[in-house]
């Protein structure tokens, strides 16, 4: 299936569950070649709906990551899918935002969708200190000493103090 | 843990590698019967870091995530980058993109090689490949000035042409490579004692693969046809059609073990030389960068709000950078993804059933970036295992088969 039919089925199936569906084309090469980049956006609620419904599309939906960052009121997690892999110049790379309230982020686990998602969602807890139901316990990235500390938080839960801190050699403070 | 056990932590750290890693192995007798991972011993907190500082002083940073893919990083950066900011790369410079992309493919597998021979005990052959490694890293320090950290990409184009001069080096080195490659396959892909060593040891299924995500050789070695120089158009990759290599282009058939991910490497050297002779070949006339005037750039990319996400085909599989602008002077989110953090899930299925002589190959055959598993202690009898015993363990293995004893 070529990467623009490819996206038309994409759009047909999410279109109850996201908002903001857009394609971002960029052209390569001295032929001009079209890479296709697609993002959405989805709510806590329906995110895990929208990983469902990728699988009716293609049998393995390839998940690469997720990003994630402090955006000042909420956390936004950005799970980047390569989709209609195999096909040669046809990838689609389709990112999907969810954006979490900074004063409850939480959202439910990929993982028994796609084992692999694994290490992207303890990455995310551990940094950005958002709670993902149904991930199995445990520190895969920081050390348990730093727990409370979200690096990646912009707020008074990240790094910064402890940054500053760090020249001195000494054990890490907190608040 | 279950009585009659032995539990084995392998690693952590190796300062080459982003997220280091402890594997610990669950053994009965001499056999796997579980694995799992930990990470982030020595995160050095590069994206953190890049948050403060401007795209183009963040790039040096990009190049120094890793000390072997210092072209795919700042590659995957620098198209993140360009994505946001809508930047179109000058042609000339997207086919200068692929050759060096190629030349660091070329010596990133040689270097896989030789670390495979050296855990099965072959330093013969280890010392033969990074001889053989040599002639790659000369040809990028005289392209670039430097055989590591190359300085060579910058966002909209690179910084450096090959000029018509330096092209002779360049063929002579493919020219090269040519002769030397029948001995590399004969070395690694007739051995029997290789091929005793790896034929049906940490086999990775199909279906294992696509649910773990596993990118690069270790995904193709095991039958899914995904690459990204195939997949998904970046640089002159858009022009070349790159065909993804899976192992029954030579074997006839995929078996997903440690064999096949040699195979599959072996064959994309030979890839990358043709790709880069079409590249010299075919590389059109042109300005190298979008804006030559580094202020101006960086004006510009102060102006900058959105978000740009690359996907490039490392040595190691698929790299993806994700880069947000809000108009200010840094980036106001930056994510990596190395290949080796998509494989390291496979690991697990790999390993589970294999001896423990199994493990250093096993785990090397993923062509992970942690160069070495440096220390290993076997718990529950207060005995230390380290790397060069765990390492004497494999070498007798295969000493044990060349002297026609069992497997």
């Amino acid at each position: 299936m070529n990467a623009e039919k490819f996206i038309g089925n994409l759009k047909k199936e999410l279109a109850d569950l996201v908002s903001d569906f857009r394609v971002v084309t960029t052209e390569h090469g001295i032929s001009n070649r079209k890479a296709y980049r697609v993002w959405a956006d989805t709510s806590a609620e329906n995110f895990k709906n929208v990983v469902k419904k990728l699988f009716k599309i293609q049998p393995y939906p390839h998940f690469s990551v997720s990003s994630g960052f402090d955006a000042g009121s909420t956390i936004e997690i950005l799970l980047h899918f390569a989709l209609n892999y195999a096909k040669p110049h046809n990838l689609v790379l389709f990112t999907l935002r969810v954006k979490l309230p900074k004063e409850n982020p939480k959202m439910e686990t990929i993982t028994d969708l796609i084992p692999g998602a694994l290490i992207a969602e303890k990455e995310k807890r551990e940094f950005l200190g958002i709670e993902i139901e149904g991930l199995p316990a445990g520190h895969m990235f920081l050390d348990e000493s730093l727990a409370g500390v979200f690096p990646w938080r912009r707020d008074e839960k990240g790094a910064n103090k402890i940054a500053k801190n760090l020249h001195k050699g000494e054990p890490i403070e907190k608040e | 843990m279950k009585k009659n056990r032995v539990q084995i932590p392998i690693g952590p750290i190796h300062p080459a590698l982003k997220e280091p890693i402890q594997i610990e192995v669950e053994l009965k007798g001499e056999h796997v019967e579980n694995v799992s991972i930990t990470l982030g011993h020595v995160h050095r907190g590069i994206e953190w870091i890049g948050l403060r500082r401007n795209p183009v002083q963040t790039l040096a940073l990009a190049e120094r995530v890793c000390g072997i893919c210092n072209i795919v990083h700042p590659l995957a950066f620098c198209t993140a980058i360009e994505n946001a900011a809508n930047i179109k790369v000058p042609e000339r410079a997207e086919y200068l993109r692929v050759i060096y992309a190629e030349l660091e493919r070329i010596h990133s597998h040689l270097l896989f090689l030789g670390v495979a021979a050296h855990e099965l005990g072959f330093d013969s052959i280890l010392h033969y490949t990074w001889l053989v490694r040599e002639k790659v890293l000369d040809v990028i320090e005289y392209l670039t000035g430097n055989r590591i950290t190359k300085a060579i990409l910058m966002i909209g184009g690179v910084r450096r042409d090959i000029t018509e001069k330096q092209m002779p080096k360049v063929r002579e080195a493919l020219e090269y490579y040519e002769k030397v490659y029948k001995k590399l396959c004969d070395v690694f892909l007739d051995d029997p004692t290789i091929n005793a060593r790896t034929r049906d040891i940490g086999v990775l299924t199909k279906k294992q693969a696509l649910q773990l995500c596993a990118v690069g050789p270790t995904a193709r070695a095991s039958g899914i046809k995904k690459d990204i120089r195939q997949d998904f158009p970046y640089a002159a990759y858009a022009d070349l059609d790159v065909e993804a290599i899976t192992p029954d282009v030579l074997l006839n058939e995929i078996r997903g073990d440690t064999f096949d991910r040699v195979v599959v490497r072996v064959l994309e050297i030979k890839q990358s030389l043709e790709l880069i002779d079409r590249c010299l070949k075919e590389m059109p006339d042109g300005p190298i960068l979008y804006e030559p005037m580094l202020q101006r750039l960086l004006v510009q990319l102060r102006q900058v709000a959105g978000e740009g996400v690359a996907l490039v085909e490392a040595p190691r599989g698929e790299l993806i950078h994700y880069i947000r602008m809000e108009k200010s002077e840094a980036p106001l989110a930056w994510k990596i993804r190395a290949p080796t953090y998509a494989n390291l899930s496979s690991i697990v299925p790999m390993l589970e059933g294999c001896e423990l002589a199994d493990v250093p190959i096993v785990v090397a055959s993923i062509d992970p970036c942690i160069a070495c598993a440096n220390r290993a202690i076997i718990a529950d009898k207060n005995a230390v295992l380290d790397q060069e015993k765990l390492h004497a363990l494999s070498v007798n293995k295969t000493r044990a088969l060349l002297k026609g004893g069992s497997k």
